[in-house]
């Protein structure tokens, strides 16, 4: 029992470390909408490559903090799978009959 | 853990190793349950986000998103939301090292961040209702309500769940069975946090690009 269990895999420290790095992309991402700093053909990609960056470290960091048995947590990659195929799809069909 | 072997005799370690084992395999359960709900907002989540792009540019003569989106107010709220998300990973610290005052401590301190964004999203309603913008306004108003607007109530929901469960701790301290709970409210949060991540940049960052 103890050992699927009582799994400190990172101390306080690592996870303050990643929060203040999290909070910096998103002020990021808003200083750079705010100040116009980039056209806005460049924009959009950066914009949503911060997000995308964000997205992956969060889960890779929720998936990894499992007490129990981490197999579970890859049924989530199939629903986000799904996720990005349906919402990425709607946008492509617009984008065609627009 | 309620499994002590200095206390008592064999049979009655036996008794409690099997009941060990079957909050265990109830905490099993658990995880892989909220793993499949959570793929399953994914999907929820997704078609909402896809409505929202397919018409976010009909406001039909009514206010548009980049008239409207308040950036340094919409980021305010995120920052709290992001915080909380780190309270919460703090409290999961806390729960692991059997720390129960420090993950009582965190688990107020998330729910609370977490009715501070709900204000933020409240006024901010408020302010896009006076300014013309309702959910049968345009098919701009009825995508952003019904995707921001079920976020925050995931988010109300997320507040109700992390309250219940220090209450719970409150009354009957820690055990297999409530750190699964405390487990699985976590990653819903999280969930939460990261859907948030999504909104605010194709909503509010790419809606004020244009």
């Amino acid at each position: 029992m103890a050992e699927t269990h009582e799994r400190t895999v990172h101390g306080q420290g690592f996870y303050v470390g990643f929060g203040v790095l999290m909070l910096v992309l998103t002020l990021l991402a808003f200083f750079l909408v705010g100040r116009h700093v980039l056209g806005a053909a460049l924009v959009v990609p950066v914009l949503l490559f911060l997000a995308l960056v964000q997205v992956v470290m969060q889960l890779w960091l929720f998936m990894h903090l499992d007490s129990g048995r981490r197999v579970f947590s890859l049924f989530f990659l199939f629903g986000f799978a799904v996720a990005l195929v349906v919402s990425l799809s709607v946008w492509y069909l617009v984008q065609q009959s627009a | 853990v309620t499994n002590n072997p200095e206390f008592g005799h064999a049979a009655a370690g036996h008794a409690a190793q099997h009941a060990d084992h079957h909050q265990q395999a109830a905490a099993d359960n658990r995880t892989l349950g909220i793993w499949i709900f959570l793929s399953g907002e994914c999907a929820f989540f997704a078609s909402l986000i896809g409505t929202f792009l397919a018409l976010h540019t009909n406001t039909a003569g009514g206010p548009t998103g980049a008239q409207l989106f308040d950036l340094p107010y919409t980021g305010a709220a995120t920052l709290v939301l992001l915080t909380s998300s780190l309270t919460a990973v703090l409290g999961t610290v806390a729960l692991q090292r059997g720390n129960l005052r420090g993950l009582q401590a965190w688990l107020l301190v998330t729910a609370f961040l977490g009715v501070v964004f709900l204000e933020f999203e409240g006024f901010e309603f408020y302010s896009f209702w006076q300014q013309g913008l309702t959910l049968s306004r345009s098919a701009f108003g009825s995508a952003f309500y019904t995707l921001v607007g079920f976020h925050a109530m995931h988010v109300s929901f997320g507040v109700f769940w992390l309250l219940s469960l220090l209450f719970l701790t409150i009354r009957k301290g820690l055990n297999v069975d409530i750190r699964s709970r405390l487990y699985i409210a976590g990653l819903y949060w999280h969930f939460v946090d990261v859907v948030w991540v999504v909104i605010f940049t194709v909503v509010y960052l790419l809606g004020k690009v244009g």
